[in-house]
């Protein structure tokens, strides 16, 4: 719907020259400067590269018996794990090289080999000849060791600074799920999904994005789940995003998605570990950026923003029916303010009698049409939200019983707004947050203005073909290559077994065909199966069409399951 | 960045596309035109129209597989020649301008009688011209996509219709059975399949099909759903009104809405949403039509892209859209559009079938 402004700018066209690989060197930051094998030369070149910060630390220290060997660490302090450079690096260096015998004859030529394969007792380390990434390995938290007649550096990995911890995630609550939540550090945040994810074939690729901020930003998927399409064209898009800072996986996401000229979000984020497992699971790429707990998801369509990750902890039918509430909520916040409009300023025939009389009793003495109104109570409670959100936790209470109560109860009996209104707008804003998803519910949020628009020029009708342009323009968005709108539109075989109901785990036994996974069975066992130790019938009529891969897959698990009942059997007759 | 070749059209999507097109503002006055016609046999007449349109149908597929890669703009070209084949494609492109016109004016008439009387229709009529444009503006994969969104939702509420009003229906007025004039029962048919027009639509999308092959099953498919709703509404409507009733009312399906009462009187006059609801189903048609009008065109004209054509045509389908002067006026040329659009499309169909034989151009198989 918002095509036509899409002239302005088109997304990438700056950088459609330049196809740059991921992780292209800092070429600002040195004049393709290379180490030399004097150590003091070296270090003169650093510090004149860091114009003298004050929290870069040099520290030059001497081993060997005759103190023969010059040497120099370098890190940046508060991003290192003090403890290591003290046990592992000089520790072990200092006292490891008294204990050489004088007549051991280690010239300085094998010193190097000496530290890095024996000395050294600290676990990850590598070498580094390129003089970028030294500069990289030391902005990341690195210890790096230089020896003078060397020119090649040591990096100690000892990364270790002051950070959240893993905590409950605040934007996505659930009631029974895991209470772990991801952190700003993306290598807590790989762990948590390898802890839960310890199949080989979870994928975790790194990449480097930012000229100047130099984020670390990953790519997760199941490497035999995963379409290899979806795979490579969010890698081409992260190699085409060529900006100083990603600060934020936000930075990421508007980069690198289909349209940007619409309120829907076509990539999902979330905070939840378990929630991207299961995404990962699903055949779903992921995109984790350093410095934020959240994690991108894609490809996301529409249904997908609906969906809570409780949906799957919870029984089938409690899941099933909080999908309904959610939807029916979307329906609210979209078109409650609307349709009041269009029934009492246009429709007021449809309102049976005694309502319309209590009605009209109620908007008695109130000045303005609904419209007015509506705009009215809709703005203040977004006023109210943006206030809630921006101040401190406590003010922030106050301020919504302020704004909710006090001014809402003021406003009617001012006879500034009708107290029909007043219920209208409360209940559209309690809908608002059913959405489990911040991005959709905005999304769904602005929309209905647009609808109470509409609703303000033509009632009913005006309701209906913005539906008709809102659905048009849905209908025609893409997330990765994949319809905004599926499963419904293309419709795919089993659409409403994981949308609108959540059917009962024994019955999902495919993933999600929209994220066009390499293998469409799951493999869920069907409990009866091991009990009975039969092989239930498999209904194909129950199953899309399986690829041949997927069939192959399906006989190799039945192939497997019935092995494993003959061998009970077997051993119960023992 | 495509994905399985979802942007050609699915099987599924074609028959809900086919399904879409043939209902449109015709389910709101056909039942009275079939009761005029053929009486209590108006049920039996429906069935019949669908019959023939399935019949028209099949020639019309088997002509466009002929051509699986070409669009009827091209493949009348290379069977009738170059100035022929043109000239039967800007008759097809007045055709759909004409009726894309006529929709737009319906809606324009229908929702400014039963949904908004003090709005003046020339408005009504602009904002949903604006809404198919913009709807249309994506091609024809969104377009199949919105069908598929929608026509189930037409199916559901027209369903839901008949069983609200099931305890006050009558169906002796349906009898007696096979009473009427055969002619009139011809007849009745002749006007009914001007009802399920739309199904020449695949001569312009074979090579949009994912399976062309499949087409066929598909379109017949389609039309025999369209059969069902079409007769199942001639069927409410007698049953309600009785056959003098009907033949007074302009739109008898509205009026037949307009006595549902919502059980538990939640919403009174319940028929507002209704025909809210309807507008969609209209859309759905007009969408099409509006794209093929522009696309002959911008096929004929050697244009790589429809857009500029289309946004060019606004003006003049909204200009035309003015030119019957009442309700009725509508309704006759409704009534011409589709006659003569009907006897076009199958002599064409049937021209260019004999002469592709004998010129042994095309695929045969």
């Amino acid at each position: 719907m918002f095509e036509f402004l899409k002239g302005l700018r088109k997304p990438g066209s700056r950088n459609k020259k330049v196809n740059l690989p991921i992780g292209r060197p800092v070429n600002e930051w040195t004049n393709n400067s290379h180490f030399k094998k004097n150590l003091g030369d070296n270090l003169e070149l650093i510090r004149k590269i860091y114009h003298g910060s004050s929290d870069i630390v040099f520290r030059e220290f001497s081993g060997g018996t005759n103190k023969e060997f010059k040497m120099a660490i370098i890190y940046v302090d508060g991003l290192v794990d003090k403890t290591i450079i003290h046990e592992e690096i000089l520790k072990s260096i200092m006292l490891e090289a008294r204990a050489v015998k004088p007549n051991s004859g280690i010239s300085k030529r094998e010193i190097y080999q000496q530290i890095l394969s024996r000395t050294l007792t600290a676990a990850d380390i590598y070498e580094e000849e390129d003089f970028k990434r030294v500069l990289l390995a030391i902005a990341s938290g690195d210890a790096v060791l230089l020896i003078d007649g060397h020119d090649t550096a040591i990096c100690v990995s000892a990364r270790g600074w002051e950070n959240r911890g893993v905590q409950e995630p605040v934007t996505e609550a659930v009631v029974r799920g895991p209470r772990d939540g991801f952190t700003e550090t993306l290598r807590t945040n790989t762990a948590l999904l390898r802890r839960r994810l310890r199949d080989p074939n979870l994928v975790i690729k790194s990449h480097v994005i930012g000229r100047r901020t130099q984020t670390d930003v990953v790519v997760a998927y199941l490497q035999d789940l995963a379409s290899p399409q979806i795979v490579k064209e969010v890698e081409k898009r992260l190699g085409l995003i060529d900006v100083d800072g990603i600060l934020e996986s936000g930075f990421i996401e508007q980069l690198i998605e289909d349209d940007w000229m619409t309120p829907f979000p076509q990539i999902q984020y979330t905070e939840r570990p378990d929630a991207v497992a299961g995404q990962l699971l699903e055949g779903k790429v992921v995109i984790m950026v350093d410095n934020t707990p959240f994690v991108l998801v894609v490809p996301a369509p529409f249904m997908s923003f609906f969906q809570s990750p409780e949906d799957y902890y919870q029984r089938w039918m409690f899941a099933t029916f909080s999908r309904w509430i959610r939807v029916l909520s979307t329906l609210i916040t979209l078109t409650l303010p609307g349709l009041y409009i269009a029934l009492s300023s246009f429709h007021p025939g449809m309102i049976p009698a005694r309502l319309v009389s209590s009605m009209a009793a109620a908007h008695e003495g109130v000045p303005f049409p609904a419209f007015i109104e509506a705009l009215l109570m809709t703005i203040t409670l977004e006023l109210l939200m943006e206030a809630g959100i921006r101040l401190p936790g406590p003010i922030g209470q106050t301020v919504s019983i302020v704004g909710g109560l006090v001014i809402g109860d003021a406003a009617v009996s001012a006879n500034l707004v009708s107290p029909l209104m007043v219920i209208v707008v409360a209940l559209t804003a309690i809908s608002s947050f059913t959405i489990p998803n911040y991005n959709m519910n905005f999304a769904i949020r602005v929309m209905r203005f647009v609808v109470i628009f509409a609703a303000a020029i033509l009632g009913l009708l005006g309701i209906v073909l913005m539906m008709l342009l809102i659905l048009t323009h849905l209908v025609n968005l893409k997330s990765f290559g994949v319809g905004y709108m599926e499963p419904f539109a293309p419709f795919k075989t089993r659409a409403p077994f994981d949308t609108f109901i959540r059917a009962p785990l024994p019955f999902l036994k495919t993933r999600p065909l929209y994220s066009r996974p390499q293998q469409t069975y799951r493999g869920i066992d069907h409990r009866n199966d091991t009990e009975q130790g039969e092989v239930m019938e498999k209904s194909d009529d129950m199953m899309p069409k399986l690829s041949k891969q997927a069939r192959a897959y399906q006989d190799d698990m039945d192939a497997k399951r019935n092995r494993q009942g003959d061998m009970d059997e077997g051993h119960e007759e023992e | 960045m495509k994905i399985n070749d979802n942007d050609k059209i699915s099987p599924l999507q074609y028959t809900l596309l086919i399904a879409a097109t043939l209902i449109g503002a015709g389910i709101l006055s056909m039942p009275r035109g079939v009761v005029e016609e053929a009486g209590s046999d108006g049920w039996l007449a429906a069935i019949g129209g669908g019959l023939m349109s399935i019949f028209i149908t099949y020639f019309i597929h088997k002509l466009a597989l002929m051509f699986p890669q070409d669009t009827f703009v091209v493949f009348s070209q290379k069977i009738l020649g170059r100035w022929l084949g043109l000239l039967l494609s800007m008759i097809y492109v007045v055709y759909y301008f004409l009726f894309s016109a006529l929709e737009v004016r319906i809606l324009g008439d229908v929702s400014n009688v039963y949904l908004l009387n003090r709005t003046p229709f020339e408005f009504l009529m602009f904002a949903y011209l604006w809404v198919t444009i913009i709807a249309t503006r994506n091609g024809i994969e969104g377009i199949g996509r919105l069908c598929m969104l929608f026509f189930p939702i037409t199916l559901i509420l027209s369903l839901l219709i008949g069983l609200f009003m099931y305890p006050k229906l009558d169906f002796t007025h349906l009898l007696p059975i096979l009473h009427t004039p055969w002619q009139n029962v011809t007849h009745a048919i002749f006007l009914t399949s001007l009802s399920y027009l739309g199904f020449e639509i695949v001569l312009f999308l074979v090579p949009s099909l994912k399976k062309p092959q499949e087409a066929l099953k598909n379109a017949v498919i389609g039309i025999c759903i369209i059969t069902g709703l079409y007769t199942f509404f001639v069927i409410i409507n007698t049953a309600l009104f009785g056959i003098d009733e009907i033949k007074s009312i302009t739109w008898p399906t509205i009026s037949y809405i307009k006595m549902i009462e919502f059980p538990g009187q939640i919403l009174e006059r319940f028929e507002s949403i209704l025909l809210a609801i309807w507008a969609t189903t209209a859309f759905t048609t007009s969408i099409v039509f509006t794209y093929l009008a522009a696309y002959i065109t911008a096929q004929i004209t050697g244009f790589r892209e429809f857009k500029p054509i289309l946004y060019f045509m606004m003006p003049f389908i909204y200009l035309v859209a003015f030119i019957p002067a009442h309700v009725d006026h509508t309704a006759a040329m409704g009534d011409f559009i589709g006659k003569y659009g009907l006897i076009f499309i199958s002599a064409t169909t049937i021209l260019l079938l004999l002469v592709a034989k004998i010129r042994k151009k095309g695929m045969h198989q």
